[in-house]
């Protein structure tokens, strides 16, 4: 039985962690855990993501996706582990790559992770803690309308709105937020889940897939920064009724 | 037998065995080609006697013979285009598994390569 579990970032009656506990977290964090990151076209952005990541992870794979810039460079330079799509195939097919690649590096825990600067690394620390600490989820979501600290714009918000209701109407999930690309997911988890929508729908997929294998997940709230360079990059409202083709046709061909 | 039947009937006949020819030697998919030669009959058949067009589309509730045609038509473009799609999604789904081997193979080797290096600079 999946028991959704929606959490405020001050969780009430929170003892302070032991200092052995701390130490085990950091021995997590250093060896254990894997970021992974999609980029298409992402040069400008892609070496400060990897640096706003180095304080907390050390472990980062970064997969062009067949980008016409020199992003594969640039992530190179950061020193993150590269992968190279030779043609582009989407962001759930970099993903997808990214995750084969953390698990074949033995990774404990995989964190999806935007490479266009929207998402927080103490974001995706305190995702962390809370699926390493509670020892019974298997993936955490990120969520930006738990504590509605992003900004989101109203268009915006009315199509994720309707989104969620899909996502309730066709994998029984309860969630605020279905389309955050801020997810961590345990080994087991990672290895589990199959994602073969290769582009937007991806996002769909994973919850399908959460909800297939029964899954325990817990949102998790999380601030989305949008710049005018990720609203710039990100998907347009209309492609909405893209990414639902998507989803549908991928259900029938899977 | 006019000269379009003629035409017709011999065309949908030609066809019509080159489809019996796969299908008894199971080569592009035994229901694709059991499909095509039964489009094919049905076209002989139809240009051979346009008059049955119009006693099946009665025993379908449908008026004239050319509507039957004309709907029949349709909703096998419909279904072949569907299908299409169907199959242009199973092709990508491959081309990304490719796409990935790739990916993974030079990521493995680079890692190979890096290790080597910095054993090298460490003795």
């Amino acid at each position: 039985m999946i028991l959704p579990v929606q959490m405020s970032a001050h969780p009430k009656n929170t003892a302070t962690p032991s200092s052995a506990a701390q130490a085990d977290m950091e021995e997590v964090l250093l060896s254990q855990v894997w970021v992974v990151m999609a980029a298409y076209n992402e040069s400008v952005h892609v070496f400060d993501a990897v640096e706003s990541l180095r304080p907390q992870f050390n472990n980062i794979v970064i997969v062009d996706d067949g980008s016409s810039d020199d992003t594969y460079e640039q992530a190179r330079r950061s020193g993150a582990n590269t992968l190279r799509h030779v043609i582009n195939r989407g962001q759930g097919a970099a993903l997808q790559t990214g995750i084969n690649y953390a698990i074949s590096k033995g990774a404990s825990y995989v964190i999806t992770f935007d490479s266009d600067g929207q998402h927080s690394p103490q974001d995706a620390r305190a995702m962390l803690e809370h699926i390493h600490t509670s020892e019974k989820l298997d993936v955490v979501l990120g969520s930006r309308f738990l504590e509605h600290s992003s900004a989101v714009p109203f268009l915006r918000k009315l199509l994720l709105r309707a989104a969620i209701i899909f996502t309730k109407l066709t994998t029984g999930l309860n969630l605020t937020d279905t389309h955050n690309g801020l997810r961590v997911l345990t080994r087991e988890a990672a290895s589990r889940i199959c994602i073969t929508m290769d582009r937007m729908a991806h996002a769909s997929q994973i919850l399908d897939e959460v909800s297939r294998l029964n899954l325990n997940y817990a949102e998790f709230p999380v601030q989305i920064i949008y710049t005018d360079y990720s609203k710039g990059k990100g998907q347009t409202n209309s492609a909405a009724f893209r990414i639902l083709k998507e989803y549908l046709l991928g259900r029938i061909t899977k | 037998m006019n000269t379009f039947q003629l035409i017709g009937v011999t065309g949908c006949l030609l066809m019509a065995f080159i489809s019996f020819r796969k299908l008894i030697r199971s080569r592009g998919g035994l229901w694709s080609q059991f499909f095509w030669l039964l489009i094919w009959v049905s076209g002989g058949v139809a240009i051979f006697n346009p008059d049955i067009t119009r006693q099946v589309a009665q025993l379908l509730g449908i008026t004239r013979g050319a509507d039957l045609v004309s709907y029949a038509t349709t909703l096998t473009l419909l279904a072949y285009l569907f299908r299409s799609q169907i199959r242009q999604q199973q092709l990508e789904q491959q081309l990304t598994e490719i796409v990935r081997h790739v990916a993974l193979v030079e990521g493995r080797i680079d890692s190979t390569n890096q290790t080597e290096i910095n054993s090298g600079h460490s003795s």
